[in-house]
């Protein structure tokens, strides 16, 4: 038989009529069966598994023992105060379930009235950063506290010289704290700041008699004229000036301030000023002396100073400023960057001229919110380095990263016999140290602050300690012989020697000292409820000494060679100490629009020079006091930046407790540290070269140009006063074909005033917070995949003719924030297949996510481009981050389209309580995340079927127009034009 | 291949599970769990408390007119009675001392969760208390239940209904039926 199947193979061509018939037949029916069995099987299988799906078990585990205050659901407010950078803005905390998941300004607070900048905002996402110490660490093993203790205070008693190194502390509790440790062991405290303005203090104690900083008035000048000082970006307390400049910009009677911005680099400041001007870094001395001369012309006073150079600086008409500052005296104000004593005894002079002291500057209630020390700090390292230092003590500074000289600190920190790090996580300088005293984040801690001279706030937790760190001023106190508690289970301990002070946690020693020094019969509660203390009174700022004409001689000694270097603190990273939270990493510059990087910033003309274009790598190399130091950049253009200037941001290369950088850079370090390049005092040259590398800068916007249409419009002064309704004429038909929406109840709308929005991108950070917007990382930046709902658009424009290809030197820049216009006629509600896009009742374009198919075709139709789409699933890549999730606000998963909503839950939020309370909807009651957090409050959300609500008189007011009006989209937002009183204006009427 | 046989064969057994299913009672189209009826860790009787003690049900779900969740009670809210309530019959001694054991320990009790929306639902209950719709309305009698069902088959054809039917009742009630009041 075998033969006969030896040839059974069966091919095309075969078929089963040459197979004998009775083998055919046989193979038929057997494989008939066979088949049919499994085929009758598998779907009996399938038709039985079909119908007894279910879906898994799901628990509720309610607390055992609850905490009758809260109710499950339900948020909760906090007042506390913002310690992301030194300006100590008064902050509200929205806590959910026993953990803040936004952060608000505290509307209340006198000095950012509610307020809050993009790092303020993305605070809370530091909180459950999974890089924070869990423990204290002894020889970098996770120890207990009594060992550490001991060891610590066994140190202490043996040193001769301590040293105690903070950043800026202000609170009277937390000093008194300080004081009574440094009594103790004899020890001297220093402050840090990272970038200080200590020249302005000691500027004002040798011609005022006393070494602060004044308290800034901008909103009663109404002349700013700022030399370099970024007093909105990130000089010293920006959400305070940017409100105080918004308020001086107001229009109704037509006389608006004056702002001029006189700066080498473009700043943000600068970008919103009425008039910037382009001045060197080298000149700004002789700039100021020569204004210094002309104002006491203008005031019929001796000039002050020797002019080593002609009295006029080129491009700047110095003349008509001094006139303009003369005509305004006691409403001006003149301010300087940099931290040079000499510029800034000029800029004393001037305003002294100008009588502005008491007036603009305040020194009776002076800012007590920069006290770094640079020259304390040198003396500290030369300590160090000679061995000097028994033990040193680093609570919440970051020298190891961000002082110039930090590679010699960190060589020195291990030279002290005893290091210890009062840190929340190991970062450059806490890794160094022998002992890491883990510090709380500041959002699970009690503490005070006076940030001017008689204004006190609060700080209290938001959340119990999620890891095990102690407060600092409580191992302060420990260490300084306080009795302290050690939790057995439920049982404490008492232990250290009795010091005649009952034993208390720092919240108490708080109460006890503001009862006593400052509540003045108030109920402690009652302040931290309401978070802060205003004991400021009216009170006289001493009167000035003339500077010295030899200052003005020094001012003018700055001598640049090659390239000027401006080193700053960007919008979004600030001194650094962020640089591992992913929202302010992807959180783009709003002027070069570039997230996850640093660069070198120069003018179009500086880097034509050295043949190079945007993205390729430099080296940067400088002799910077005596050490030669080199860093690698890539290189963006930005005009109006001085042709000689170059401009680098801190807060970047950071290589400790960075662990976003891994997946987010080329070599595991987002950026270069530029810290090595800080001098303080003195002009910085610096040789560019182009490396021939290319780098690819993730950026999110490519386009600079409105390309001569109405996007964010701009009128002078002048033809606001002759026309204040022009804006608003509209020269596009406005007839439509469809129907409308009939609006029975509520019908939402904005106005975004740009005349008083300056960039900061607070905004978008807000609104990350609030609606779960995810991070994407470099890559997906890169390829044009953000996901920001609001995007700042910025835009450069000049007024020479449109064939003139290159870019003006000085062009004028221009924001304005973008998020879903809720259009009336939208585009994107009629191509949806789906229907997951459509219209509510109340005006808004509503996104209903989980019908959401992922056909994108609403984001192609859509003219304003702002919808974005979830390529892949955006989780973060560590599960603690989650905790910050907002739980009102749907998480989106790959596929769907999502887009700004309006804060819907927000809006629903407001209803409701209206509803439950059985009261009527009050205007600006319900604030949107980004309205609610913008400094200068730009954004003004309400009702437009109500006409006496803000909104609709907003966007009645003849500033008021529509981008893109001639598409007949009818959107939702308004926006309000630019007005530059950047014209001859007579002067104000008073 | 007989595909008249094949359909029937098919048929028969997707037909016989299925009604054997549903004759079991537990049955529903994928995402409906009206009847819900799941075994409790403790075996808590709103018959006894709710029905003959007469026990508000704002008393434990005490955040049903404050905030979005009605939330199940934590056991001190059952302790404040049960601190001295010890029970009159075995089986309800036993649980009693369950949940006084519990609550010393400081552990919680894992409820089974009966009623359940998706993620992508927000439903608030406080909007609803706070127009006087009754807890029955949407949750059965649970007065009558010795163990919790869910009543209502809780999609979203039910919820609309309602809105619109009670819109259509009361003119100033204004229940919304935007999507963005549910799905945000």
């Amino acid at each position: 038989m075998t033969d006969r199947y030896d040839n059974l193979i069966l091919t095309p061509a075969q078929d089963d009529a040459s197979m004998p018939p009775e083998i055919a037949a046989e193979l038929e029916r057997v494989s008939e069966s066979r088949r049919r069995f499994l085929q009758l099987s598998g779907l009996g299988a399938l038709g039985a598994i079909v119908a007894g799906c279910q879906g898994p078990q799901m628990t509720v585990a309610p607390q055992p023992k609850r905490t009758p205050e809260v109710t499950p659901g339900v948020a909760y407010w906090y007042a506390s105060t913002c310690t992301a950078c030194s300006a100590q803005c008064g902050s509200l905390l929205k806590v959910r379930d026993g953990r803040p998941i936004k952060a608000e300004g505290n509307d209340l607070h006198p000095m950012n009235k509610g307020g809050l900048c993009a790092r303020g905002q993305a605070f809370v996402l530091d909180l459950y950063d999974p890089e924070r110490a869990k423990s204290p660490l002894l020889d970098g093993k996770a120890s207990d506290w009594a060992g550490l203790d001991k060891e610590v205070i066994a140190a202490l008693q043996k040193a001769k010289i301590v040293r105690l190194v903070s950043g800026t502390q202000s609170g009277p509790t937390t000093l008194s704290v300080i004081d009574e440790f440094c009594k103790k062991y004899d020890a001297r405290h220093l402050v840090h700041d990272a970038m200080p303005l200590s020249a302005i203090a000691r500027a004002h104690g040798q011609t005022h008699g006393l070494a602060a900083l004044p308290r800034y008035r901008f909103d009663l000048a109404r002349v700013i004229v700022s030399f370099g000082a970024d007093f909105m970006g990130s000089w010293l307390s920006p959400v305070e000036f940017a409100r105080q400049w918004a308020e001086g910009r107001k229009l109704a009677e037509f006389t608006p301030a004056r702002h001029v911005q006189l700066e080498a680099a473009m700043s943000l400041t600068g970008a919103s000023a009425d008039t910037r001007l382009r001045l060197p870094e080298s000149e700004r001395g002789v700039a100021l002396v020569a204004l210094a001369n002309a104002v006491a012309r203008k005031l019929g006073k001796a000039e002050p100073f020797d002019a080593a150079a002609p009295k006029a600086v080129a491009g700047v008409d110095l003349e008509s400023l001094a006139g303009q500052l003369a005509r305004e005296k006691g409403k001006s104000l003149v301010v300087a960057g940099g931290n040079n004593l000499h510029e800034q005894l000029v800029v004393n002079q001037i305003n002294m001229l100008l009588e502005n002291y008491g007036q603009t500057l305040d020194l009776a209630h002076a800012s007590q919110q920069k006290q770094g020390d640079p020259e304390a700090m040198e003396k500290l390292l030369a300590e160090l380095e000679s061995g000097a230092v028994d033990v040193l003590i680093l609570w919440g500074v970051n020298p190891a990263y961000d002082h110039a000289r930090g590679a010699d600190f960190a060589k020195a920190i291990a030279k002290a016999r005893l290091s210890v790090a009062l840190a929340d996580r190991l970062d450059e300088t806490a890794s160094l140290c022998k002992v890491v005293a883990t510090d709380l984040h500041s959002l699970e801690s009690w503490n005070d602050f006076e940030p001017h001279k008689g204004l006190f706030s609060l700080a209290q937790p938001a959340i119990r300690p999620l890891h095990g760190g102690r407060q600092a001023q409580e191992s302060l106190l420990v260490w300084a012989g306080a009795p302290r508690i050690v939790w057995h289970g439920n049982e404490p301990e008492i232990v250290g020697k009795a010091s005649g002070r009952a034993l208390k946690p720092y919240r108490e020693i708080i109460k006890e000292f503001w009862t006593a020094n400052l509540l003045r019969g108030e109920s402690f509660e009652a302040a931290v409820e309401r978070g802060y203390v205003d004991r400021r009174q009216a009170g006289g700022t001493p009167a000035g000494r003339s500077v010295a004409r030899e200052a003005g001689t020094q001012a003018q000694q700055q001598a640049g060679k090659g390239f000027e270097l401006c080193l700053y603190e960007s919008v979004a990273l600030g001194d650094g100490r962020q640089a591992n939270n992913a929202w302010l990493q992807e959180l783009a510059d709003p002027l070069s629009k570039v997230t996850w990087d640093n660069y070198a910033a120069l003018s179009p003309a500086g880097l034509a020079s050295l043949g190079a274009a945007q993205g390729d790598v430099l080296t940067l190399t400088a002799k910077v006091n005596g050490r030669d130091v080199s860093l690698e950049l890539p290189a963006v253009v930005q005009p109006g930046m001085a042709d000689n200037a170059v401009a680098v941001a801190v807060g970047y290369g950071r290589t400790k407790a960075c662990r976003i950088a891994k997946a987010n850079s080329a070599n595991g370090v987002i950026g270069a540290n530029a810290y090595p390049l800080l001098a303080h005092d003195t002009l910085v040259s610096v040789t560019l070269a182009n490396t021939g590398k290319k780098a690819v800068l993730a950026r999110t916007q490519e386009h600079d140009s409105q390309e001569g249409r109405p996007l964010a419009r701009e009128v002078s002064l002048a033809e606001f006063v002759k026309d204040p309704r022009s804006v608003s004429k509209v020269d596009y038909p406005t007839g439509t074909m469809w129907a409308g929406h009939a609006y029975k109840g509520h019908r939402w709308g904005m106005v975004i005033d740009l005349n008083a929005c300056n960039g900061c991108s607070g905004c978008i950070v807000s609104c990350q917070a609030e609606n779960n917007v995810a991070v994407v990382g470099k890559t997906e930046v890169a390829t044009r995949r953000e996901m920001a709902w609001l995007r700042l658009d910025r835009y450069y424009s000049d007024d020479k003719p449109k064939d003139q290809g290159a870019v003006a030197d000085n062009p004028s820049v221009s924001f304005q924030p973008v998020m879903c216009q809720h259009c009336e006629n939208a585009p994107c509600e009629t191509v949806c297949p789906v229907l997951a896009t459509t219209h509510s009742s109340e005006g808004l374009n509503q996104q209903t996510y989980n019908r959401c198919v992922g056909t994108r075709y609403c984001a192609n139709n859509c003219p304003y481009k702002v919808r974005r789409f979830n390529w892949f699933n955006y989780k973060y890549d560590d599960p603690s981050l989650n905790l910050v999730l907002n739980p009102d606000v749907t998480i989106r998963t790959r596929g769907i389209m999502e887009k700004c909503s309006m804060c819907v839950q927000r809006i629903r939020e407001g209803k409701l309580a209206a509803a439950n309370d059985g009261r009527k909807l009050a205007d600006r009651e319900i604030k949107t995340a980004c309205e609610q957090s913008c400094p200068t409050q730009a954004i003004v959300f309400g009702d437009l079927n109500d006409k006496s609500s803000e909104a609709s008189k907003l966007a009645a007011s003849g500033r008021n127009y529509v981008v893109l009006g001639e598409l007949n989209v009818k959107p939702a937002v308004q926006y309000l034009a630019k007005v530059r009183n950047n014209g001859d204006v007579p002067p104000a009427k008073s | 291949m007989n595909w008249r046989l094949f359909t029937v064969i098919f048929l028969a057994t997707f037909g016989l599970s299925f009604s054997a299913l549903a004759s079991l009672g537990d049955f529903h189209l994928l995402g409906n769990h009206q009847d819900y009826q799941p075994q409790q860790p403790i075996a808590y009787s709103h018959a006894l408390h709710a029905g003959q003690l007469g026990i508000a049900c704002e008393y434990c779900h005490s955040g049903a007119g404050e905030s979005r969740h009605a939330s199940v009670p934590s056991l001190s809210t059952c302790m404040n009675c049960h601190e001295q309530v010890k029970g009159s019959t075995a089986a309800g001694q036993a649980e009693i001392q369950k949940i006084a054991q519990m609550h010393a320990a400081n552990e919680p009790v894992r409820w089974v969760r009966v009623h359940n929306l998706p993620d992508f639902v927000y439903f608030n209950h406080s909007a609803h208390v706070n127009k006087k719709v009754a807890c029955q309305t949407c949750h059965g009698n649970v007065q009558d239940m010795a163990v919790v069902k869910q009543f209502s088959d809780l999609s979203m054809g039910w919820c609309v209904n309602c809105h619109r039917t009670q819109n259509a009742q009361d003119p100033k009630l204004n229940a919304p039926l935007d999507c963005d009041a549910c799905h945000r």
